[in-house]
């Protein structure tokens, strides 16, 4: 079924349809120009690329809004406090929600950092909740939290601008929410969490597959785009090399490297990338994370499947929004039901991201089917299983001037600093290959802008 | 002090030198391919000897496309390219439409690679309006940052470079060598004031090329 195909998007088409095609060669070109590229490493070797994207937007209505808006501040809130139980007193573990063993084996849970106070007690400052719309029932389903080091805002962003610019009649005939003080509450954000210092944005790199977007974050933000070799730690304390030989005092720093990147002392020796004895500097409270070290155990795969639970124990409130009909391998019954059920099912790999390790069972020959039932005996913990969400499709525009359903996903932005802050936009993904359901970026995906409709009152 | 990394200073630096490169030797390129055209069929050959290449060519169009895509390090597109990689890392202190520009004229570059029919001296003077199109872009930005004067710097450094290794001209260097000084002091107040007070171009050559790396030593700071 095709989401775009509702009423809510015919004043969309309307103007759509008196809209010269050359027009839209003008946008593609001003996209090129400003090359908003998202890059990839294809057996071995780094290719810049262009992000690909398509001009028809998804469309949210102002209630629809208000319903992801609140889901999202709940389950930003309930994540918080999670991690903030887990690196402290681990309530929710004595209290029998958890299992332990579950929080402990997931090997993004770091125990040397329990016991680390952060400030403000924010941990979650920037995040990226991955949802579907169920196609049956047409309900939103959460398929997955980012709260590591989550990607895609600047895309939409970048988008947006120059859509304006290049066909202003959208905005001028519908009430599609401003979405262009991203920056500006990025940097408020990051001033309510900095220890004393400057702000910095922290890259892997050049060869970064989203290089683009932390150049263009820093310099919307103001923050100073750095790589590890230019910052350092003295007395516990972060500082950023500058011209002449003399140092910034850092406060805040965005970071997108992942923990394992982040300090050659303290995690992988080998990262070039990082910078030494950071962790102290973060142990000490004299430098802000975004985001903390650490928040991958709550957006483990696995995790997630306690994520209602969350909410209901730290909040005693119900959960807003749903997730997807989510089988742990670790618990027996549940295994016993994947064993069972592996054609009609999704597996997920919890120690992967950006759509690999992600199994259709009906895909798989019987020797793969065998395999993976294998692996899931001999590792339940590594897998879930989840139940095929039919979502929708969004129609993107073909060459030809025709329109062509694809499956779609929809990432939303908050930033978590006096309040949490949802972004009225979103990183709308879709497969590139109309059959398939694998909508993410560094597989090839594209994506689109996401228009917020402002209430009529 | 100034906030910026002594890596994105160097990248802003090498930026600066790179777009001049690109300017002085698109000049040379269309001259030289004038006078190879009907003039003296081996002055391309003579150009590339300035630089220490021993470059053949055999005809005309073939010079040119040469010149523009296929000689390693030297060609145009090369050299584009440098800038280009130098103005990504460098992007958020740079004025939006001078790496917008920067980004439009590699992506030509790109596109000849593909088609070099399309390469002609009209195609070259274009570039050149390109250029002064991206100069322009850094000159009449509004925001007059902090970064502007070490692209300024590496501009002028690779003027007074070339014009001593390609034209062996003392005096035209002599006359950048105040501009020079200016934005030095810009960016260093204990910048000493650099002079050509000797006819030997190597030594001058080895001077103005280790300005900007004196700048950046710590007994300089700002």
């Amino acid at each position: 079924m095709t989401e775009s195909q509702s009423p809510l998007y015919d004043d969309f088409k309307s103007i759509l349809a008196t809209i010269d095609p050359k027009r839209i060669k003008d946008l593609l070109s001003y996209m090129r120009t400003e090359a908003i590229n998202f890059n990839l490493f294809k057996d071995g070797a780094f290719i810049e690329r262009k992000f690909p994207f398509d001009i028809v937007p998804r469309i949210v209505s102002s209630d629809e809004f208000a319903y992801l808006e609140k889901g999202i501040q709940q389950r930003i809130y309930a994540l918080n406090l999670f991690l903030e139980d887990i690196y402290s007193h681990q309530k929710i573990i004595k209290d029998g929600v958890i299992p332990a063993d579950f929080v402990y084996s997931s090997k993004a849970y770091l125990p040397e950092f329990v016991g680390t106070e952060v400030s403000k007690n924010i941990r979650v400052h920037i995040s990226g909740i991955d949802l579907v719309k169920n196609s049956v029932g047409d309900g939103w389903v959460v398929l997955e939290d980012n709260i590591r080091v989550p990607s895609g805002v600047s895309y939409p962003l970048s988008l947006r601008i120059l859509t304006r610019k290049v066909f202003p009649e959208f905005f001028e005939k519908l009430p599609i929410r401003t979405v262009l003080d991203y920056p500006q509450r990025l940097n408020n954000a990051m001033n309510f969490v900095n220890t004393g210092g400057i702000n910095v944005l922290l890259t892997p790199g050049r060869y970064n597959s989203a290089f683009y977007e932390h150049s263009y974050l820093a310099k919307q933000s103001g923050a100073v785009l750095a790589s590890g070799e230019d910052l350092f730690v003295e007395n516990d304390k972060v500082y950023l090399k500058t011209f002449g030989g003399k140092k910034a005092r850092v406060g805040a720093i965005y970071r997108r490297l992942d923990d394992e990147a982040l300090d050659p002392k303290a995690f992988h020796a080998d990262s070039l990338i990082g910078v030494p004895n950071i962790t102290k500097a973060y142990r000490a409270g004299n430098v802000a994370l975004m985001n903390s070290i650490g928040n991958g155990v709550a957006d483990d795969k696995g995790i997630y499947y306690f994520v209602p639970e969350m909410i209901r124990y730290y909040m005693g409130e119900d959960p807003i929004l749903q997730n997807a009909p989510t089988y742990l391998a670790f618990y027996e019954k549940d295994r016993k039901h994947i064993l069972e059920n592996l054609r009609t099912l999704v597996i997920k790999d919890v120690a992967e991201a950006g759509g690999y390790g992600v199994v259709f069972g009906s895909q798989l020959s019987k020797p793969e089917r065998e395999k993976l039932k294998n692996d899931i005996i001999a590792e339940p913990r590594r897998f879930i299983a989840q139940e095929v969400i039919e979502f929708y499709d969004i129609e993107c525009l073909k060459e030809n001037g025709t329109l062509v359903s694809h499956k779609a996903d929809l990432r939303m932005y908050s930033l978590f600093g006096e309040d949490i802050f949802v972004w009225p936009c979103g990183l709308t993904r879709f497969a590139m290959d109309p059959a398939s359901y694998i909508v993410n970026s560094s597989q090839g995906g594209g994506f689109k802008d996401t228009w917020v409709l402002k209430d009529k009152q | 002090m100034i906030l910026i990394s002594p890596r994105t200073a160097e990248n802003l630096y090498w930026m600066g030198r790179y777009i001049q490169r690109a300017e002085s030797m698109t000049r040379l390129v269309i001259s030289t391919f004038d006078k190879i055209l009907d003039q003296n069929p081996d002055e391309g050959n003579a150009l590339y000897a300035t630089l220490g290449l021993n470059v053949s060519y055999q005809s005309p169009q073939d010079f040119l496309r040469k010149a523009v895509i296929e000689l390693e390090y030297v060609s145009l597109l090369s050299i584009i390219e440098c800038a280009r990689e130098n103005a990504i890392l460098t992007r958020p202190s740079l004025p939006n439409r001078m790496f917008s520009r920067i980004n439009a004229l590699y992506m030509k570059y790109q596109a000849a690679k593909e088609d070099v029919s399309c390469i002609s001296i009209f195609w070259l003077e274009s570039t050149l309006q390109e250029l002064d199109a991206i100069w322009g872009n850094l000159d009449l930005s509004l925001i007059q940052s902090k970064e502007i004067p070490y692209i300024q710097l590496g501009k002028i450094v690779e003027k007074i470079d070339l014009d001593i290794r390609l034209f062996d001209s003392l005096e035209a260097a002599i006359l950048d060598v105040e501009k020079v000084n200016v934005l030095a002091t810009k960016l260093s107040v204990n910048h000493k004031k650099f002079n050509i007070s000797t006819s030997d171009k190597l030594k001058v050559l080895h001077a103005i090329n280790s300005i900007y790396t004196n700048l950046s030593q710590p007994s300089h700071e700002a």
